[in-house]
């Protein structure tokens, strides 16, 4: 049996190897039986109506919660015996700006609640909450202080189905609910047995329709809940663009639907994923970030809810814009003028769950606002070791731990920064994770200490799939505390096929396993693992070669059968990292260290524990060119550290798309190569001269950007932050930084570096849009002064264009070493970027790059540093860390001479004009990073 | 942090030091550099770009593009230190791995921030080197006598191996004669059978019409003209006779005498088509022997027919030289490529010219090789393809087998014939007078 399955799932493996991904095997919606429902509705109309019960509404200042009663009834032309189903509604403020809005059954059928551990909820800081107006058509609640800028009103209409609006602070309106009457909350199997009861009542017969299933490919999902989907329009007016909703490989701005399948969310593994496609992938962020036409403003809408999820999008002439005005005596509504109002309209499907629903209301001028509102509901972004920003080198696999260990001399063999090297599923005991193959590493600790001496680390792969091996004390020990899913109506573990054969997947949905599985990375339990040992946890989807759409059948039980898989599919992942996360922090004695996790599959949350990687990419044009987008949408959803594999997991690249891979990738903030067991190899050097110097330059450059890459991390840990992002966030008044070639194949690092790579075969230069502005080309500092328009950019293989922004300053070090921990101690050198108004300023994090100290003990030095006026100066908001000595100062878009510099310390400090790159360079000021100290520049008249 | 604090006071302590000693030594750089140091008052950049005061030398900062300014420290992207390891091994490391807390040079010289304390190992890796190499030596010594027995009995390869292509060539043109032969002779044979199929076919065709005709002349009344006439026909002893034999020709046993016949004869030409292929191969693979240069005496002729097995975990290889080289797995065999290329030792530009001539110089390192290409193609992937390292050793083995691309495969081979005649012999140095020597220099 076990040989067959072997062969079944090889042929299985080759088959999906050699053609492209086999779209069949994955669900469109007309194949989704609550998709098609919705969707219907949205065709047909439907025969019930939920409206507001006027006499339930309950306006408790003290309790800052609204609640009142959703009434089913049928539509009065229908001949329908629906039954009178309540549904609760309450609306609150979890936090300044964001609004919560949840629908339940009053009496529900089964248990809809999703599970606990997701939000932030004990952070939450509830506002107040005022009844302002009511009428007999609509009521008036305002969230938040009287004298807050940040107060949000949400407008309920007393209409025959219900409607919600919520308006700014500005009384624009931010989003629109129910206003296409799409709400359901489907109820069936209390429906039917309502119904049961009548037609009983009449003839003495029973409806025998509750056994309810759903087949797809060969496959039975029980149903013993009966279809119990929910489902909502939004509405977003004023609106050109909406973002988000990874991961999918469509264009940045999310696209209209209705010509095909909606978005699709459910997480799956997916082989050779293609691009420009809305099928799902690894991962589940439903978020949208929307921004409104002519306001420098973003809100969000984050739809809690882990089951799957349809997302149908559409565009139209804004029907409804001119309601906005309607609210206070000085509002302003929709400011366009003759311009023809457009608007979105999003349509969401989840197929069980409750709808809970938070909207994120951002100010003007505040574009970061959103993602700060979004990380204080799900978590702010982990702040990983300081290591992980370096070059991480993997491939499926190496296969020994010799070869690691000569991979090891080889990069410094090239002169090649390295920080990490990974061990793909080969390396354990026969894909039993926790373990090594005693043959081929036979001394992993002897392994890591290797290449901890050269300050690098390793990086393990655990996935969630538990060999059924009775002869494995880690599977017995799940097996006898009943820690695995379970199969549908049983209490049995559910089996499915992975790597190591027949597996049992852990039910990470119980706080219990997840604290067990933590316990598993302690020092003793896995042994050969060590301090500088990290882990990857791959294929946790969960995927599963024979089981439905390559995963779990969503009929499997978790919680000992409280809760399906389909009520909370989306989560597994985040929950596997949570629990290595939580257990790479226990392993040490002291719980001080900073874990590094990496992780394929995600949920809103995810952030919090692990870094992503966009999965099993392949080495094709096509898919250099989707990548950056799909990083950026992932940061536009609070996940700001992912990363790919560089140039390409499945099928080989050659060696300019191997080049030009590596001239993006180094500046994602997760930088890793990867590879396919029969693919070439990928380590930097496999091409040869020019090809290994232009990567060797890359990844050095990336080197020498640490400093300022630690700080963007920091200020993404602690604001919630994207480290990447499109041009319009940074430039939201300039059109241009939306138009589709700009915001697909331009991107920023920080608000300081834009990097538009080179995505096509022999493209040799590129129209580079250039905001208004100075910009300095990375490598030759020339400036360029832009009034906001495209430049033609020389891009010969050896360069991607990339700039500088000017009014920028970026702490780099020079000395780039063979692993990033090597340079921790190396001088900063400050590069001065000046703007037209001849100023710049930039900013320092700095710590130990390892521990939680900074968090606990305030250790860390966190400093910005502003040129104005002829004086570089520093403003310190905190500094209990070592110093860093600032051995150089260079200045570039200086608009006059020098004639001398001093600081507080020297009269006279040595500087130098290099006519080559029109810079000022200022030798060793004497100043350190972490000091208060004001270098004066003095300009000859 | 303490630690940290520490380190850095001590990194400033040094850099002030270095400030005043530098005038005295300059640290870092390749003595054969030594006169560009040597100016007390400034310093020119190697790459002549400017010109700097003497103190800016090692001060920490990098004021040269080339880094010559910086020899020792670590401030230039582009420099390097340059270890002296007390005049045993010396050698030159990039910049970046000065004061890194790693122990580069033996001596421990690049390392002096305190961030490390460096044992000096030069002595005893100088030593292990020389053991090293004298181990080497023997094997060459060795090897080299080995070398020149196999001479002995290859010098005269070259004439068998013509003689040999010559008998493989007349045999090679007998099986051609043969197969041409057999070829010629299946032709006349299928024609016979055709024409006598065809001519049988006739004459029975002919009797029975012939017979037909004397019969319907034989039947008279109208009635068996009209109605019995057909039944009367079969009936009829004679025509049985011929339908019989009709039976027989297409379908019976005079049909399996022709068939044999064919079969017998498509034997014959196949075999001897195999023969010819065999022979041909077999002619091509020694005249391509034949065109290579084997070196002194026809040297590398001993690893013709030799063929060495290699076991390596779940893997059995076998190379046979200027042949092919196989990969065995749980009794399956994959061809990981037929013989392309050889590089020997000898006359390694003619050999570059040939391959330059051909347009297949794959081979890329100066190194004595064999390439082996055109093996089984790997699944979703390229046809698998090896290169053989010769090297030198006592015997003809495979050291080691590695896939270093995926289908693409390197092994070494060890044989007597790369061991060279040792010219000057290693000898164990007195250290103490190199040392001696070496502070002597640094004096200067």
């Amino acid at each position: 049996m076990k040989n067959l399955l072997g062969v079944a799932f090889i042929s299985l493996l080759f088959l999906a190897l050699c053609v492209s991904v086999n779209e069949s095997t994955f669900k469109k919606c007309h194949q989704s039986s609550f998709c098609k429902r919705n969707r219907n509705i949205r065709k047909n109309g439907r025969n019930t109506i939920f409206s507001i019960d006027p006499e339930s509404i309950n306006t408790n200042p003290k309790e800052k919660m609204f609640s009142a009663v959703l009434v089913r009834t049928p539509k009065p032309e229908t001949e329908s015996y629906q039954q009178r189903l309540l549904f609760d509604l309450k609306i609150c403020s979890v936090n300044p700006g964001v609004i919560r809005i949840s629908i339940n059954e009053k009496e529900p059928g089964f248990n809809r609640q999703a599970v606990g551990g997701i939000l932030e909820t004990e952070q939450f800081n509830y506002q107040p909450l005022k009844a302002l107006t009511q009428t007999t058509e609509y009521l008036l609640l305002q969230f938040g202080e009287d004298d807050s800028e940040r107060k949000v009103v949400v407008k309920l209409y007393f209409t025959l189905s219900w409607k919600i609006e919520i308006l700014d602070n500005d009384h624009f309106v931010v989003t629109q609910l129910n206003f296409d009457d799409l709400f359901n909350f489907e109820t069936k199997k209390k429906d039917l047995l309502f119904e049961n009861q009548r037609t009983k009542a009449n003839n003495g017969k029973e409806n025998d329709r509750l056994n309810f299933e759903e087949r797809f490919q060969g496959n039975v999902d029980h149903q013993p809940h009966g279809p119990s989907s929910v489902a909502l329009d939004l509405l977003f007016p004023n609106t050109e663009h909406i973002y988000g909703l990874p991961e999918h490989t469509t264009k940045l701005s999310l696209e209209d639907t209705e010509e095909g399948e909606p978005y699709r969310l459910y997480n799956v593994d997916i082989l050779e994923y293609e691009t420009e496609s809305r099928m799902s992938l690894y991962g589940s962020i439903p978020v949208i970030i929307s921004k409104p036409k002519n306001q420098n403003k973003l809100h969000g809408i984050f739809w809690f809810n882990p089951s799957e999820t349809w997302i149908d999008i559409s565009s139209h002439s804004s029907d409804h814009s001119d309601q906005s005005v309607q609210f206070g005596d000085n509002g302003n509504g929709n400011k366009n003028g003759d311009e023809s109002p457009i608007a979105k309209r999003t349509h969401w499907m989840s197929e069980t769950g409750v709808i809970d629903l938070f909207i994120m209301v951002g100010q003007e001028n505040k574009m970061y606002q959103v993602f700060k509102m979004y990380s204080q509901l799900t978590g702010f972004p982990y702040f990983p070791p300081y290591f992980s920003m370096g070059y991480h080198q993997c491939r499926w696999s190496y296969k020994t731990q010799n070869e690691i260990i000569e991979l090891n001399e080889n990069f410094d063999k090239h002169d090649i920064p390295v920080d990490v090297f990974w061990m793909d599923i080969d390396h354990t005991d026969g894909k039993k994770y926790f373990t090594f193959d005693k043959k081929t590493f036979p001394d992993p600790k002897f392994l890591s200490e290797t290449v901890a001496e050269k300050s690098r680390k390793l990086v393990a792969i655990v996935d969630p799939h538990i060999k059924r091996d009775n002869s494995w004390k880690l599977y017995k020990e799940a097996k006898s505390k009943n820690y695995f899913i379970q199969k549908y109506n049983s209490d049995q573990a559910y089996e499915g096929n992975c790597w190591p054969g027949t597996s049992s997947w852990p039910d990470f949905l119980n706080p219990r396993v997840v604290e067990w599985w933590g316990s598993r990375f302690s020092y003793d339990k896995y042994e050969g693992s060590t301090n500088s040992m990290f882990i990857w946890n791959d294929m946790n989807e969960p995927a599963i070669f024979n089981g439905p759409e390559m995963s779990i059948p969503r009929d499997t039980l978790h919680l000992n059968g409280k809760i399906e898989n389909r009520a909370i599919h989306n989560s597994y992942g985040y929950f596997v990292t949570k629990g290595t996360f939580e257990g790479l922090i226990k392993r040490n004695k002291d719980q001080n260290e900073r874990p590094f996790v990496l992780t394929r599959s995600f949920f809103a949350g995810s952030q919090k524990y692990s870094t992503i990687w966009t999965g099993d990419n392949t080495a094709s044009w096509d898919q250099l060119k989707h990548t950056d987008t799909m990083l950026v949408s992932l940061n536009l959803a609070g996940a700001p550290l992912c990363g790919e594999d560089a140039g390409g997991f499945l099928k080989s690249p050659d060696e300019e798309l191997f080049t030009r891979w590596f001239q993006t990738s180094a500046f994602h903030p997760f930088f890793r190569s990867h590879s396919h067991i029969q693919t070439i190899r990928r380590e930097p050097w496999v091409f040869g001269d020019p090809y290994t110097s232009i990567i060797r330059k890359a990844i050095r450059n990336r080197y020498s950007l640490l400093p300022f890459y630690y700080t963007q991390f920091y200020i993404a840990s602690a604001k919630g932050k994207p480290i990447m992002r499109p041009l319009w966030l940074i430039f939201p008044g300039d059109a241009n930084s939306f138009d589709e070639e700009v915001e697909n194949y331009s991107y920023m690092i920080g608000s300081s570096i834009l990097v538009s790579p080179i995505l096509n075969k022999k493209q040799k230069n590129k129209n580079v849009y250039l905001p208004k502005g100075y910009w300095y080309d990375f490598e030759t500092f020339k400036k360029i002064k832009s009034k906001g328009s495209f430049f033609n950019i020389d891009a010969p293989l050896s360069k991607a264009p990339v700039f500088y922004r000017g009014g920028k300053i970026i702490p780099r070090k020079i000395r780039v070493r063979r692993s990033s921990l090597l340079m921790k101690n190396d001088p900063i050198t400050l590069f001065v970027f000046l703007n037209e108004k001849q100023k710049s300023t930039g900013r320092v994090y700095i710590d130990d790059g390892h521990s939680y100290d900074f968090k606990k003990l305030n250790k860390y030095i966190h400093q910005k540093i502003v040129f104005k006026n002829g004086k570089l100066s520093t403003k310190t908001f905190h500094s209990d860390y070592d110093p860093i000595l600032i051995d150089k100062i260079m200045v570039f878009g200086l608009e006059k001479g020098i004639k001398k510099v001093y600081s507080n310390k020297d009269t006279n400090i040595f500087f130098k004009y290099n006519q080559k790159d029109n810079s000022f360079a200022i030798k060793k000021p004497n100043v350190l990073i972490g000091q208060d100290w004001e270098i004066t520049v003095e300009y000859t008249d | 942090m303490f630690y940290f604090c520490k380190n850095f006071f001590l990194f400033l302590a040094l850099l002030t030091l270095f400030s005043f000693c530098c005038q005295a030594t300059i640290t870092g750089f390749d003595p054969s550099l030594a006169s560009h140091y040597s100016d007390p008052q400034t310093f020119t950049c190697l790459d002549n770009s400017k010109t700097i005061p003497k103190s800016y030398v090692n001060d920490n900062y990098c004021d040269c593009e080339d880094g010559s300014d910086e020899p020792g420290t670590s401030a230039c992207p582009k420099g390097t230190f340059y270890c002296h390891n007390d005049g045993l091994l010396s050698k030159s490391i990039p910049s970046s791995r000065v004061n890194d807390g790693i122990c580069d040079c033996c001596s421990g010289e690049d390392e002096t921030s305190g961030k490390v304390k460096c044992t000096n190992t030069c002595k005893e890796l100088y030593l292990d080197q020389i053991s090293d190499q004298l181990k080497e030596q023997e094997i060459q010594e060795e090897g080299y006598k080995l070398r020149l027995e196999i001479r002995k009995e290859t010098q005269d390869k070259k004439q068998y191996l013509q003689e040999q292509i010559e008998i493989i060539t007349k045999e090679y043109e007998k099986a051609e004669q043969e197969s041409e032969n057999t070829s010629q002779k299946q032709q006349v044979c299928e024609k016979w059978i055709y024409a006598q199929k065809k001519n049988r076919k006739k004459v029975l065709k002919k009797m029975i019409q012939e017979h037909m005709i004397q019969k319907k002349m034989e039947i008279t009344s109208s009635e068996e003209k009209s109605s019995k006439g057909v039944c009367f026909l079969q009936k009829d002893p004679k025509i049985k006779k011929i339908t019989k034999e009709f039976k027989n020709l297409f379908f019976g046993a005079a049909k399996k005498e022709l068939e044999d016949l064919k079969t017998k004869i498509t034997r014959e030409k196949s075999s001897s088509f195999s023969e010819k292929r065999n022979k041909k191969t077999e002619k091509e693979k020694l005249e391509k022997i034949g065109e290579l240069d084997l070196g002194i005496d026809n040297e590398f002729y001993s690893l013709v027919d030799n063929c060495i097995e290699y076991k390596e975990n779940k893997y059995t290889y076998e190379v046979c030289p200027f042949d092919k080289v196989t990969q065995t797995e749980n009794g399956k065999t994959y061809k990981l490529g037929n013989f392309k290329q050889f590089r020997g030792l000898t006359n390694q530009e003619s050999d570059n010219e040939k391959d330059d001539e051909n347009g297949n110089g794959d081979i890329k390192v100066n190194q004595a090789q064999m390439k082996f290409t055109g093996g089984d193609k790997c699944w979703n992937g390229p046809n698998r393809s090896t290169t053989v390292l010769l090297k030198c050793g006592l015997k003809n083995e495979i050291k080691d087998a590695q896939e270093v691309s995926i289908c693409e495969y390197q092994m070494t081979l060890l044989t007597p014939i790369m061991c060279e005649k040792v010219e000057n012999t290693i000898k164990i140095p007195d250290l103490t007078t190199n040392k001696e020597k070496n502070n002597i220099h640094d004096e200067l």
